[in-house]
């Protein structure tokens, strides 16, 4: 591999990079939800939110940089949150009870599913993942 | 007085290298006989560093590098029709691979033409900064040559495909010995 490309993409201005990945993270949340509500294309979604399909597409193609008026427009068409801030997060999933299920890390480490409910900050120091039951 | 034309037509010759390679995706790009840079290099010294399409620039490797280590090159983010302005909204599905194109939509319209083999495997070939306005890649002075040529390697890759001199396996390639595009 290339030296000048390597350093191409390690050089990337940290503002772009980070503004990619929010961009690219509502993008997919939006294709996900559309998932979810049976939208299959970007014509029946423009429909759906009455924009043409071209204006959806830019808004899809991960360079756009979304208004919160256009986010919230699609919010509302698709009736759920593509964005929600960490306290609102903290609020709405500390109502759930976890099982934490934990993955053996060595052969022989074949703790099985905890069962107990957890809190979420103290699982973070051991390879796990969690399982929402409510 | 007469004149004798004669069509002088060499062949140019280029090897396919690695460009780069992240968890999902490797990027591969060709290289010409007897240059010192390959094509996507060539795009990255060119447009680094102008000030003028900082942002479209950065936006664009940072996409290319989150589809790599994230998402994977999914069609829909290369999604894009060459003539957009004399069509109907594009049918993605119906788009010819040299059709689609990873591009930044802004003022500079900085694009960089690709050939998207499958979520795992793309060619990164050079581009430019396209007049802005209702024109397509052809008919601009500035990206016409990069569009031009990268409508020649897609047909070539498409060819080397076709033919079995080249082949993907995942992120993988797999190329028959001594195997060089011909131009």
């Amino acid at each position: 591999m290339s030296e000048l490309i390597t350093n191409a993409f390690n050089e990337i201005d940290p503002k772009n990079e980070k503004f990619i990945k929010k961009n690219t993270d509502i993008v997919e949340e939006i294709y996900a939800l559309m998932k979810a509500a049976g939208i299959s294309s970007q014509k029946e979604f423009a429909h759906l939110i009455g924009k043409k399909e071209s204006e959806v597409s830019k808004f899809l193609s991960g360079f756009h940089n979304m208004t919160l008026r256009s986010i919230t427009a699609l919010e509302v068409a698709l009736g759920k949150d593509i964005i929600v801030t960490s306290s609102n997060a903290k609020k709405q999933y500390e109502k759930h009870s976890y099982f934490v299920c934990y993955k053996p890390i060595e052969e022989n480490d074949l703790t099985p599913f905890s069962g107990e409910r957890s809190n979420y900050q103290s699982t973070k120091t051991k390879e796990s993942f969690e399982l929402k039951v409510a | 007085m007469n004149f004798l034309g004669i069509n002088l037509k060499v062949n140019i010759f280029a090897t396919i290298i690695t460009a780069q390679s992240f968890k999902k995706v490797t990027y591969y790009t060709v290289k010409f006989e007897n240059q010192e840079y390959s094509e996507f290099e060539k795009f990255i010294i060119k447009h680094k560093n102008v000030k003028e399409i900082h942002n479209e620039y950065n936006d664009l490797m940072s996409l290319i590098k989150r589809l790599g280590n994230e998402i994977g090159a999914l069609e829909r983010y290369f999604s894009r029709n060459e003539r957009k302005a004399e069509a109907l909204p594009p049918e993605w599905d119906k788009l010819k691979p040299h059709e689609r194109k990873l591009q930044v939509k802004y003022h500079h319209n900085l694009r960089l033409y690709c050939m998207r083999i499958s979520d795992e495997v793309v060619f990164l070939f050079n581009g430019g900064i396209k007049t802005p306005g209702n024109i397509t890649a052809e008919e601009c002075g500035v990206v016409r040559q990069y569009f031009r040529m990268a409508n020649k390697l897609t047909a070539c890759i498409d060819q080397a495909m076709r033919d079995k001199e080249l082949s993907f396996h995942g992120k993988k390639i797999e190329i028959e010995e001594e195997f060089e595009l011909i131009l």
